[in-house]
């Protein structure tokens, strides 16, 4: 009798509404709903351009004064998240740039001649690290910023200029804008 | 005598007596919203073969949908698509792609992923003339 009464039909054999149980429903709900939370990710990528722009060649180099010397700072990055400026330690990522910021020359001289910042990593220095120094130096508009490896003599790097290979001297002449627009971060 | 299974046959009966699946329908409702959201704001990532753990970088651009990827796990191991390689033999198999047109490659290498894994291969993917490197990175919120 029981069967009967749940297959819709009365014991009289009039139509009666069948009610559907909603437990099956909602299992299968259960089921797609944990599989989505599972499944789903909510990272948005973006890129960040690390491409090495070697140092242009150009026919005719820009014609320098041979008493304008470009300033080169050489600032380590180091494992430990802690920076040094000429080797002297000037703290973490976030106190740096403001050492850094006194070493920017005025606004007109340094559209002129903007002292080369070349930022070395140590080798075990975190990608992220290095990525945090990147977009921490671009609040830094009066320099020229350049990745240098210590390791392989490499030019990598990203960022607001170009990768370039390690200068040797203190003072080298002054070099292009060699990152054609490349967007650090 | 009222129906077994709740109901008179009339579904606006408010008279009616609630039943079992009337008390579970609130929760179907929010189910299901959850489920909507996760169908639509998710996004779905084919599985890689290395762990990777991309950095955070303030970024607004737009990652390109095409080119090779380079997966670089914290360990310094890399794969080519699905196929764990050594640096050279990464930068063997795209200086091949280079010869028919320019390729755009995107970099996915872990946030604890040291530079000198990362910058040699750099360097050595322009001397073999790939013209544009993209760093996969996560946006930061």
């Amino acid at each position: 009798m029981k069967s009967r009464a749940r297959s819709g039909f009365a014991i009289d054999g009039k139509r009666r509404r069948s009610v559907m149980s909603m437990a099956a429903l909602i299992d299968f709900t259960f089921i797609l709903l944990i599989f989505f939370m599972v499944v789903t990710q909510f990272d948005r990528f973006t890129p960040v351009d690390v491409t090495i722009r070697k140092t242009p060649v150009k026919a005719q180099p820009r014609p320098e004064p041979q008493d304008v010397k470009t300033e080169v700072l050489h600032l380590r990055v180091k494992a430990d998240g802690f920076f040094e400026l000429d080797g002297e330690e000037i703290g973490d990522i976030v106190g740096f740039t403001g050492v850094l910021a006194h070493h920017q020359p005025p606004e007109k001289e340094a559209a002129e001649n903007k002292p080369l910042l070349l930022v070395e990593p140590d080798g075990d220095v975190s990608v992220q690290l290095l990525i945090d120094t990147m977009h921490a130096l671009k609040a830094l508009p009066g320099f020229r910023v350049r990745i240098v490896s210590k390791e392989d003599g490499a030019a990598p790097a990203s960022g607001r200029d170009a990768f370039a290979p390690p200068v040797p001297g203190r003072e080298v002449p002054a070099v292009d804008e060699a990152n054609g627009g490349a967007t650090d971060e | 005598m009222s129906d077994p299974l709740g109901g008179n046959g009339d579904f606006f009966d408010h008279k009616r007596e609630p039943d079992r699946n009337d008390r579970l329908i609130p929760m179907i409702n929010i189910v299901f919203l959850l489920l909507t959201f996760f169908m639509i704001a998710g996004t779905f990532h084919a599985a890689e073969l290395l762990d990777v753990e991309p950095p955070e970088a303030q970024s607004e651009g737009e990652l390109p949908d095409e080119g090779p990827v380079v997966l670089i796990d914290r360990t310094g191991a890399m794969a080519l698509g699905d196929e764990r390689l050594d640096s050279e033999a990464v930068v063997r198999r795209l200086k091949e792609m280079v010869g028919e047109k320019p390729i755009e490659v995107r970099l996915k290498a872990d946030r604890a992923t040291e530079v000198r894994v990362v910058l040699p291969l750099l360097k050595a993917l322009t001397d073999a003339g790939i013209t544009r490197v993209q760093l996969i990175a996560v946006r930061r919120k």
